[in-house]
């Protein structure tokens, strides 16, 4: 039900449109924060810059480190690096084609073959080292050992730490299966299951299946598995180490049927410690290895909400939309129910294609909390599914309503093309 | 979640090409974050920019030291990503942290006023912006609404910003200030009626002020 006005609310509204309209400078000063915020290293908050006279610190400082730098070595600068010949620049995705690799050559003389078909990228370098991500496929690196190496591979959610080696990581976005394989030297690998840093060492392969928490550590001359002290009892011996990451592996076992595709915590650990930590996917592996139901009915509003959004991660949409249609359900006066049907309008767009019935649950969230936090995107999403479900003219209305209200909102630019 | 135009596949020559963007909603965008993806930074900050923007200009007004607070507001929330419970609510919780950063410039400014010790001929050009004969009557008015503003405790002011300039409900004020909807009201009736009667003194608000009845609290 509408309501008057009042004077403030009034004054309100013309202070914000004044701002939008006076703030000529806004552009720039989001382009210069922009290019502080990904330069800069994270150091605690605060107001670094130097006020009234502080430019005379400033000075005074600028003059003693010269002076300093009389007597100290400055460190020296950081290794530059070739991309396929051409001069690499940090953070440039480099796409090897099927036919041939891509070689990452650094100033020290270390080499990092992107290999065919692979996608990788360098995303810091330092003086004495660089960091590579590898985004998928494989990638084999020669690193020349300098005692002070401060190299990186980080492969999804594994980070590899070299000092000075030969060695070969693949990763899979799509399986999430990593391994190194290590022919020189050593190398550390920390990160998702692993944890700590765990070495593997010349002539030994590391595979991790992230989705199914599972590690193995193969040596080729010894022919031992390892297996996580997560993962069920291996049964058969490992294979050398060329196994393909995408081909299911003698080694695994098959997963329990009533939780084919979750992970395997303890069955007595609870799941609320990873909630409260944000890890998402792990509270909902752990809820469903002890029973998501029963999980389901003893949460939570605020709970539900994160055992949806962990189901929903984990690519399980069933469990996702149990989780927030129980807190429908079971709390219908909590504001909540209107960021479920938000996510249930996500799962329905993004995850099952029934995108009539994402415009429903976009309405209700939108109708359930008109001015709250998610409300925009709700309404934005809303757009996108109307259109997607082949309903025009509700997409048009959709994106009229959008427009009136956020009109330099992230999904203007799409409404205004429905409404063309 | 964020609707991004497929970008058409570049020709390869040597297999380099321009960064590809990070898909994802604000929860996925949040893992990334804690696992270092590369892009994520980028993609968090391009974002949110705007709407913490929106949020720090609210509170603070036109400043030249936009960018700066901007910057730090980011840092501030990479540093404290740690904190937040709920990566689904980090559209909010970043609104507390631009709070948070505008707070502290805020109380900073006021501390030096005071002192009027190292405050120079830019600081006072920078903070208090004189209004010109000739400038348009909006502009005259958003003077004047910032100059009663700065007139405000400070917490008293950012609560009024963001309930009245921004937009905000009470609760989500409550979220964004960090306190419980009780003190929020408490601080919205000081700050509205001081508000008022600072404005009585300030012609160019007349007009702005002109609304409907009074909203009886519920």
């Amino acid at each position: 039900m509408e309501r008057p006005v009042t004077d403030l609310e009034t004054l309100g509204e013309r202070t914000a449109g004044a701002l939008d309209s006076h703030a000529t400078d806004r552009d720039r000063a989001i382009q210069r924060a922009r290019r502080g915020f990904l330069e800069a290293a994270l150091t605690p908050a605060g107001n670094r810059r130097v006020v009234g006279r502080g430019w005379m610190v400033a000075v005074a400082a600028i003059a003693a480190a010269a002076a300093l730098a009389v007597w100290i070595r400055l460190p020296p600068s950081s290794l530059a690096f070739t991309a396929g010949g051409e001069k690499g620049v940090l953070e440039s995705w480099v796409a090897a084609p099927e036919s041939a690799p891509v070689p990452l050559r650094f100033s020290d003389g270390s080499v990092f073959s992107v290999e065919a078909s692979s996608r990788a990228r360098v995303v810091a370098v330092e003086a004495h080292g660089a960091s590579v991500a590898l985004e998928t496929g494989s990638l084999r690196a020669n690193v020349v050992h300098s005692g002070r190496g401060a190299w990186r591979v980080i492969a999804g959610p594994l980070t590899v730490h070299v000092t000075g080696t030969r060695f070969a990581v693949r990763w899979s976005a799509a399986t999430e299966v990593f391994s190194v394989s290590v022919e020189q030297g050593s190398v550390a690998v920390s990160g998702s299951v692993v944890g700590a840093e765990r070495p593997v060492r010349a002539g030994e392969t590391l595979r991790v299946r992230v989705r199914d928490r599972q590690l193995e550590l193969t040596n080729a001359r010894e022919a031992q598995i390892q297996a996580s002290p997560i993962a069920p009892p291996v049964s058969e011996q490992a294979a050398p180490d060329r196994v393909a990451e995408n081909q299911p592996s003698a080694l695994v076992p098959p997963a329990a049927p009533s939780h084919a595709r979750g992970s395997k915590p303890e069955a007595s650990e609870d799941w609320r410690p990873f909630a409260e930590r944000g890890a998402l996917r792990e509270a909902f592996a752990a809820a469903e290895a002890s029973g998501f139901e029963a999980a389901c009915q003893s949460a939570s509003a605020a709970e539900l909400l994160q055992l949806g959004d962990g189901a929903r991660l984990s690519g399980r949409a069933d469990r996702a939309t149990l989780a927030l249609t129980t807190l429908r359900k079971k709390y219908p006066s909590d504001p909540r129910r209107a960021a479920a049907a938000f996510a249930l309008g996500k799962i329905a767009f993004d995850q099952t294609g029934a995108f009539a019935q994402a415009a429903e649950w976009f309405r209700t969230s939108i109708r359930e909390q008109p001015n709250g936090s998610l409300s925009r995107e709700a309404a934005g999403r809303l757009i996108e599914a109307l259109k997607r479900a082949g309903d025009a003219a509700g997409a048009r209305g959709a994106a009229e309503s959008y427009l009136a209200r956020y009109p330099e909102g992230p999904h203007a630019d799409l409404a205004r093309t429905v409404v063309r | 979640m964020i609707a991004r135009a497929k970008e058409p596949e570049p020709e390869l020559r040597s297999g380099v090409v321009l960064p590809m963007a990070f898909s994802g909603d604000d929860a996925t965008l949040v893992a990334a974050l804690r696992e270092h993806h590369p892009g994520a930074k980028a993609a968090f900050f391009d974002r949110h920019a705007a709407y913490l923007e929106r949020v720090i200009t609210r509170v603070i007004g036109i400043d030249r030291d936009l960018a700066d607070i901007l910057q730090d507001s980011f840092l501030s929330a990479l540093s404290s990503l740690h904190t937040l419970r709920d990566p689904r609510a980090l559209r909010p919780w970043l609104a507390q942290i631009a709070a948070q950063t505008a707070r502290k410039v805020l109380r900073s400014r006021s501390r030096r006023r005071w002192l009027r010790l190292f405050v120079d001929a830019e600081d006072e050009a920078r903070w208090d912006q004189p209004v010109a004969e000739h400038e348009p009557d909006t502009l005259r008015a958003l003077h004047g609404v910032y100059a009663v503003l700065n007139e405000l405790p400070t917490d008293d002011r950012i609560t009024f910003a963001l309930r009245f300039v921004e937009g905000m409900d009470l609760q989500e004020v409550a979220a964004a200030c960090g306190v419980s909807l009780s003190t929020v009201k408490r601080r919205l009736s000081r700050a509205e009626t001081r508000f008022r009667m600072l404005a009585r003194d300030r012609p160019e608000l007349s007009e702005w002020l002109a609304g409907g009845s009074r909203w009886n609290d519920q």
